[in-house]
């Protein structure tokens, strides 16, 4: 009977050391990871931007309120993308910064795309919490993600505090994000004229002083630190508000280097072209709310708003709907509305006015830094399997309008015979599988 | 003196307010289903946050907003 009694407190010690003491609920015979996995494949229309990009992101239970969690992420890209010069009447040829110095010519009235865009990226994220007391939770994370152009670590701290019976939830988070960016050819230096490969859009002055082929630049790098503070407050029995605020600051290299602007006559003509310039830090603020609600016994509806503004004149506003229909006992069909806003940054134009860069301090022409809206529209169709896996399939558009900004005055009569911010439409499809392993 | 009693006032208003919201340990059963997560498919999530930073100017306000990737 002793034996038996001192085996007991053996095992009890052994599984305690192992994280799974009986308090957590955790099972003595083995853990199981959670598996939860996703594929995305994006497609923007006109031969610009495909993705797919495959994630696999596995949880274990140490029991204890104990979580190790794991993910990869993996991402290919192919097409193209704007590189920022404004169409032209004849065609205009570029040697694209990340083409590995080859020309490629746009045709007459087309927006010039470097369309030797391609890239793949993967991904690691590693992540701990555990319980520091009886009401508060301590988490911590590092992830690294590497492409052949840029390199990024980044380490991440959270403290989340439940008061008043678990009805309130406060928590704050740190993450700092250290990036390393390797432009093909060197980072150009900013606002010095691009090297293009001759052709009759551009003025082509080969020797003109200041010309940059993109190469000489030194690798460059940026730090970025995020605060968030969060509160989580339970309604009632059926619903929960949680409201976010965040502040980001980025300092370092925050020019895209493959993107340029072109620099027009008053015939809206490109005389010549240069690099972009962004200013060398950036601040961001960020009010983030959501509400969710059980409805009808059954459903749950997901509406939340952000708001953003930044220290480049930028402000945005996002409202983003999803109404889960649970219409069966295992399934469900989830609606979902997306609208997002934004205004331009202070130095975004659509192109430079003859010899303006030599006065501005910054420029660039990258459409995502330009007024627009956006809509997503899509449908998520999901369910459970016997065995208790979860599976989804979800079908997205998403659509951009832009609102045209930054237009030279002196080239405005000139410019208005083209098409100088095209829409991007793309759609999206998921679909994503959670079981245990 | 008068604005601190003012200060006391309101806050004791605001946690008096606080008693009556919320939910009691036995009435949790539908904010206990994993669809009524604050974050319920965080890998979904994940993605779009992805998307999006790469092709607008905003990011983060759920979490943390860093890319960690040369999209933006």
């Amino acid at each position: 009977m002793q034996l038996k009694n001192r085996r007991q407190s053996l095992t009890a010690a052994t599984l305690t050391l192992l994280g799974t003491a009986a308090a957590g609920g955790a099972q003595a015979d083995g853990r199981s990871w959670d598996i939860d996995s996703a594929v995305l494949v994006y497609s923007e229309s006109g031969g610009r931007v495909q993705a797919i990009e495959p994630v696999v992101k596995g949880t274990l239970d140490l029991g204890g309120e104990r979580y190790f969690s794991a993910k990869l992420v993996f991402d290919s890209l192919t097409g193209a993308s704007p590189n920022g010069a404004t169409p032209a009447s004849t065609p205009q040829t570029f040697t694209g910064a990340s083409g590995g110095g080859r020309a490629s010519v746009t045709p007459a009235f087309e927006t010039p795309l470097d369309d030797r865009f391609k890239d793949t990226r993967v991904q690691g994220v590693l992540d701990y919490s555990f319980p520091v007391s009886a009401n508060g939770t301590l988490g911590f994370g590092g992830t690294v993600s590497s492409e052949y152009d840029f390199l990024s670590a980044g380490a991440n701290l959270r403290y989340a505090h439940d008061l008043f019976q678990n009805n309130t939830t406060l928590s704050v988070g740190l993450s700092v994000e250290a990036d390393q960016i390797d432009p093909v050819g060197g980072a150009p230096e900013p606002l010095t004229r691009v090297a293009t490969g001759g052709g009759g859009g551009g003025d082509d002055e080969g020797e003109g002083e200041g010309e940059n082929e993109g190469g000489g630049g030194r690798t460059q790098s940026k730090t970025v630190t995020d605060l968030v503070l969060g509160l989580t407050q339970v309604l009632g029995p059926r619903s929960l508000l949680q409201l976010n605020y965040s502040l980001s600051a980025s300092s370092g290299y925050q020019n895209d280097p493959y993107k340029l602007l072109s620099v027009v006559g008053s015939d809206g003509e490109p005389d010549y072209y240069v690099w972009e310039s962004r200013p060398d830090s950036r601040l961001k603020h960020a009010l983030f709310a959501r509400y969710k609600l059980f409805s009808f016994n059954r459903d749950v509806v997901d509406a939340s708003y952000r708001y953003m503004t930044d220290d480049w004149g930028i402000a945005s506003s996002t409202i983003d709907l999803t109404y889960r229909w649970n219409f069966a006992a295992h399934h469900y069909l989830e609606p979902h509305l997306r609208w997002y806003t934004q205004t331009a940054a202070d130095f975004y134009r659509v192109a430079l006015y003859d010899g303006e860069d030599q006065t501005v301090a910054h420029a660039s022409a990258d459409p995502r830094l330009g007024a627009f809206d956006a809509w997503t529209a899509g449908v998520k169709l999901g369910g459970t399997l016997n065995s208790g896996s979860d599976w989804s399939a979800r079908l997205e558009w998403y659509q951009q309008q832009s609102k045209l900004t930054g237009v030279p005055a002196q080239a405005a009569d000139g410019l208005s015979k083209f098409d100088l911010q095209p829409d991007l439409s793309a759609v999206m499809f998921t679909v994503g599988y959670r079981f245990k392993w | 003196m008068k604005r601190q009693t003012l200060l006391i006032t309101v806050v004791a208003l605001a946690l008096s307010a606080c008693s009556s919201i919320g939910a009691k340990p036995w009435q949790r059963s539908a904010l206990a289903r994993p669809d009524m997560q604050v974050d319920a498919d965080p890998v979904l999530a994940g993605l779009d946050d992805h998307i999006y930073f790469s092709k607008e100017a905003s990011s983060g306000g759920r979490g943390f907003g860093g890319g960690g990737c040369g999209c933006n």
